[in-house]
């Protein structure tokens, strides 16, 4: 298939271009069709700031210099920034838009941010499925390697899976090929935002645009696929049959959602020609483009907005239109240029809009969420906020490589290894924390976390005194001002404030002086527990 | 990503504010129920504790057999070994191996006639644990996690939910579905005792609070005017309830229960699980599972109901006259289910395999008429002739039985989700 090459094209070139160490976005070299994603961001923000004049908003200020930055390092690489990131992005006195793009580009071309997203697309490809090492590794090299999400969404679904490094893509299918029903549903609703599982009994009750002819429509492209892990194929023969309005037996036509009909050569032809329904589907989600593009641009302006531009992210239909009128249809119709991930995410988090403050100090109500006028706090992802609490304990720090390594790392032409080294090493650390953090999806607290939290011993060793942790830090500090301003420094990302170094510091000495003998250790692994997980810490904001 | 909104009804919120009434009200009560001491922020509402209802899900996990407890087939091909045995209920007869059950019969209702068609143990399990098929794109709650969120008296310190369970075949842990992880029941895995209630070692109870009091005052500080300053509202609300699971680790040590009631339940795991299902029970945990194992009986079928049946007769007889005594069997629904019954082909290991178009369940207390007996079965309990029921009926009976209505719905995104599915009918005949 044509599109097929061009595809492959576009993903090798890109390739090639990020190993001849050009700047991986934003650049020169992007073929010039595409927007650049700051104009992409200031697009966004006028059509975000056109729709706030029309519904009489104002909105947030925008948040300040340090709060910007724990967010987009949450966002970009799953983790709270160092004392010595943060700091050193606060003395930074290149001008604001220039110095946030720039930070913006370290982060985006580093190897933190495909070894995070890789493991973000993980659990919106994957859902209940996620968690495969091998398959987030495909998805950091994709992304490593700059791969486009329509060549992603081309591998997952039709291969090639002959390389070891292509093997893991089968996966998607792997886990579901069992479960036609599964296989229909997951895929329309992970890749096309759309949930058609409704209808899979009745025309969609309450979608007009969903009728039974759609579910049976999609499970047509996959009735014919076959096997499991390692072995996954596809007949040739077989179709659908199904009981439509007033009982009548149906045979499904091979039709995508949008009711566009794939004709299909007789049996014979179709073996000989190796006819393959699953490549129909592919070829024709990328020549109707819209869904394939609006499904995964909405999920991404819900991981960076906690909430999709249409809501919820799997119910996208006539019915249920964007809350930004224009914004999705448009920002999709951009990033189906060329599906460049990369590009789409630096155009969001480059707006004004992702820089707004969470705190809302106007006199008038908030607006509703789904107006984006100021950042809603979201809770942080287990993930997220396993890896932060291991910067902020002290137990991994994201040094610097040495002047050897670094060295090293140049010869080789392999900048970046010993950070991933550092990130894997704190993904295995906080590996046995994730099953005992509550999800963000829905935003509520378990008790069951919060007893985790209060008293399991591995989660109090983990904060706990040893040499080298801010507790222990903490302990040697005489001046129990100075605890609380480190204290504040570290696990906030941020200068602290005198009425709060106040609280600190009187919380400090009663402490002190209640406890008989006083155990400073104690008292200062107390303080980096209420600091973690206080709110500020446990949310993005 | 799924989102919904849940309808409180109007006597939740008038309990909610009785009882933060009483909490802030300066009332601090120390209740002492049947040996159970809960000192400190407990309701003071008594009224509200006896009124209160509670359900008691007991799962026999991989199937029993109907014909070695409620529906035998004696002098049948499909029958087995065993001799029936009149009970309290005239004209209705059990397997012999339930002779304590057969004189509490009057208590029981046993709906005999369920067809639920999926005989695979983790699909039927969903199916029976949530009265709804399998949906791709619909992850249902089970029954007990809906009954817990709809009995829970608001701002308890209790849990609302316990599920414990004897082997690992009763390991599969109540979904929440669609409904938050709020709602997520408490779980006794490895021990009685739940995880993480202990004090962590080297912290003095004052040093706990102290440090919880400082995170508490941080999180309110930093949620004044932020957008979605609610959701830290629901995160300070777990870390307050954490405090009052600590102290109830007396609430889930049986050694505070006399000698006598331990041995009146029997010193089998299930006997013991049920005795602690009844101390939470009693001190107001809404929702309580109990799950026994091993019915998966593939092999000797007969050598292993003559083991497990006695046990669970003798148990819940005395569960039931406990929880009578103490006043509490009429506000308390006791639930018998398991994923599906025994096949009535006796196949050539003596065993019974899966079956779920002809089998039985069983009710008492809350809710139930006792006596009743509904539905029939074929000579040979092939099929049911009288009374078919269907897994929803069993999840409508269930919610009309403590008087929650089966149609009212959650929001689910767009769509509304009813309690029981749509065509589910609860079983009148067995409703007091």
């Amino acid at each position: 298939m044509a599109g097929g090459i061009h595809y492959f094209w576009t993903g090798t070139i890109a390739a090639a271009l990020w190993w001849c160490g050009s700047p991986s976005w934003a650049s020169a070299d992007d073929p010039p069709a595409v927007a650049r994603p700051e104009s992409l961001a200031a697009e966004i923000d006028r059509r975000l700031e056109a729709h706030w004049q029309a519904q009489g908003i104002a909105p947030a200020a925008p948040a300040d210099d340090a709060t910007i930055y724990r967010r987009l390092m949450l966002d970009l690489t799953g983790r709270i920034p160092t004392r010595v990131e943060w700091e050193a992005w606060l003395a930074d006195k290149t001008p604001a838009d220039e110095r946030y793009r720039q930070a913006l580009r370290q982060i985006l071309d580093g190897p933190e941010f495909p070894l995070y997203w890789g493991a973000v697309l993980d659990e919106i490809v994957q859902g209940t499925a996620a968690g495969s090492p091998d398959f987030i590794d495909y998805l950091r090299r994709s992304l490593r390697e700059r791969k486009r999400w329509d060549a992603v969404f081309r591998e997952l679904l039709i291969g090639p899976w002959k390389t070891d490094e292509s093997k893991p893509a089968a996966r998607f299918l792997e886990v579901r090929a069992k479960d036609l029903d599964r296989l229909t549903t997951d895929t329309t609703r992970v890749f096309f935002g759309v949930d058609v599982s409704c209808a899979r009994c009745h025309d969609h009750p309450l979608v007009d645009d969903w009728k039974q002819d759609h579910y049976y429509g999609m499970a047509s492209f996959f009735n014919r696929t076959t096997g499991g892990k390692g072995n996954l194929g596809e007949k040739f023969e077989g179709d659908v049959t199904f009981k439509g309005a007033g009982g009548t037996q149906k045979t499904a036509a091979l039709m995508f959602l949008t009711g566009r009909v794939i004709d299909e050569p007789p049996p014979e032809e179709a073996k000989q020609s190796k006819f393959s329904r699953r490549e129909q589907l592919v070829a024709v989600a990328l020549a109707e483009q819209t869904l394939l593009s609006r499904s995964l641009v909405n999920r991404l302006w819900q991981q960076f907005f906690g909430r999709g531009l249409v809501h919820p992210v799997d119910q996208m239909h006539s019915g249920n239109p964007s809350s930004v009128p224009g914004l999705l249809e448009w920002l999709a119709g951009e990033f189906a240029a060329d599906y460049d991930v990369q590009r789409l995410v630096a155009a969001i988090v480059s707006t004004k809009a992702y820089r707004l403050n969470s705190r809302w100090d106007s006199g008038s109500p908030l607006p509703d969420e789904r107006h984006f006028a100021a950042m809603r706090l979201r809770l942080l992802s287990p993930r997220q906020y396993a890896l932060s609490l291991l910067v902020a304990s002290g137990r991994t720090d994201f040094a610097a490589a040495e002047a050897r390594q670094a060295r090293a790392e140049r010869l080789l032409g392999a900048k970046g290894v010993h950070r991933a080294a550092q990130y894997l090493a704190a993904e295995e650390l906080a590996a046995p924390l994730l099953a005992q953090l509550d999800p963000a999806q829905d935003g509520q607290s378990s008790v069951a976390e919060a007893l985790y939290l209060s008293n399991n011993s591995a989660v109090q060793a983990l904060l706990g005194r040893e040499p080298g942790t801010l507790a222990a830090r903490l302990a040697e500090t005489a001046d129990a001002r100075q605890i609380a301003e480190s204290a504040i420094g570290q696990v906030y990302c941020r200068p602290p404030a005198a009425d709060e170094v106040e609280r600190l510091t009187n919380w400090l000495k009663q402490q002190e002086q209640s406890s008989q003998p006083a155990d400073k250790h104690r008292i200062c692994e107390q303080l980096v527990w209420a600091l973690v997980t206080a709110a500020e810490f446990r949310f993005q904001h | 990503m799924r989102r919904h909104s849940t309808c409180q009804p109007a006597e939740h919120a008038l309990h909610r504010r009785t009882f933060l009434g009483g909490l802030f009200g300066g009332a601090a009560a120390t209740l002492t129920l049947g040996g159970v001491s809960l000192a400190g922020e407990v309701p003071a509402a008594s009224d509200l504790r006896r009124q209160q209802k509670r359900a008691l899900f007991i799962w026999l996990a991989g199937g029993a057999s109907q014909f070695e407890m409620w529906d035998p087939k004696p002098g049948r091909e499909t029958g087995g070994p065993f001799r029936t045995i009149p009970t309290a209920v005239s004209g209705y007869r059990v397997c012999e191996l339930m002779p304590h059950l057969a004189a509490r019969m009057n208590q029981l209702a046993v709906v005999r006639s369920l067809n639920t068609q999926i005989s695979e143990h983790g699909q039927a399990a969903d199916l029976m644990s949530t009265g709804w098929p399998k949906e791709p794109a619909l992850e249902h709650p089970e029954l007990g996690v809906v009954l817990a969120k709809e009995l829970a008296l608001e701002g308890s310190l209790l849990p609302d939910y316990v599920s414990l369970f004897a082997t690992t075949e009763g390991r599969r842990r109540p979904a929440t579905g669609f409904l938050s992880r709020r709602h997520s029941p408490l779980l006794l895995e490895e021990s009685l005792q739940p995880r993480n209630i202990d004090l962590p070692a080297g912290l003095t109870p004052e040093q706990h609070a102290g440090r919880e009091e400082l995170r508490a005052s941080l999180s309110s500080r930093f949620a004044e005017q932020r957008a979605g300053g609610e959701l830290v509202q629901g995160y300070n609300e777990a870390y307050a309830r954490v405090r009052g699971l600590m102290r109830s680790d007396e609430l889930f040590d049986l050694a505070r229960e006399p000698a006598a009631a331990k041995d009146r339940y029997g010193r089998t795991p299930f006997g013991q699980h049920c005795l602690l299902a009844r101390r939470l029970l009693e001190a107001g945990v809404p929702m309580v599972k109990v799950a026994r194992g091993f019915w998966d009986s593939h092999h000797d079928n007969f050598e292993s109901h003559r083991e497990l049946v006695p046990d669970f007769d003798r148990v819940l007889s005395v569960l039931l006259d406990d929880l009578h005594e103490r006043g509490l069997l009429d506000s308390t629904l006791v639930i018998v289910l398991s994923e599906f019954g025994r096949t009535p082909k006796i196949n050539e290991d003596v065993g019974r395999d899966h079956y779920a178009d002809a089998w039985s369940c069983a009710f008492a207390g809350c809710g139930i008429r006792g006596g009743t007996v509904y539905g029939q079965t074929d000579e040979d309990g092939v099929k049911v002739v009288e009374g078919e029921a269907t897994a929803g009926d069993v999840a409508a009976t269930i919610f009309r039985a403590v008087g929650i209505d089966p149609a009212r719905h959650y929001q689910v995104g767009p769509r509304p989700v009813p309690l029981a599915k749509e065509d589910a009918k609860p079983i009148k005949a067995i409703l007091a």
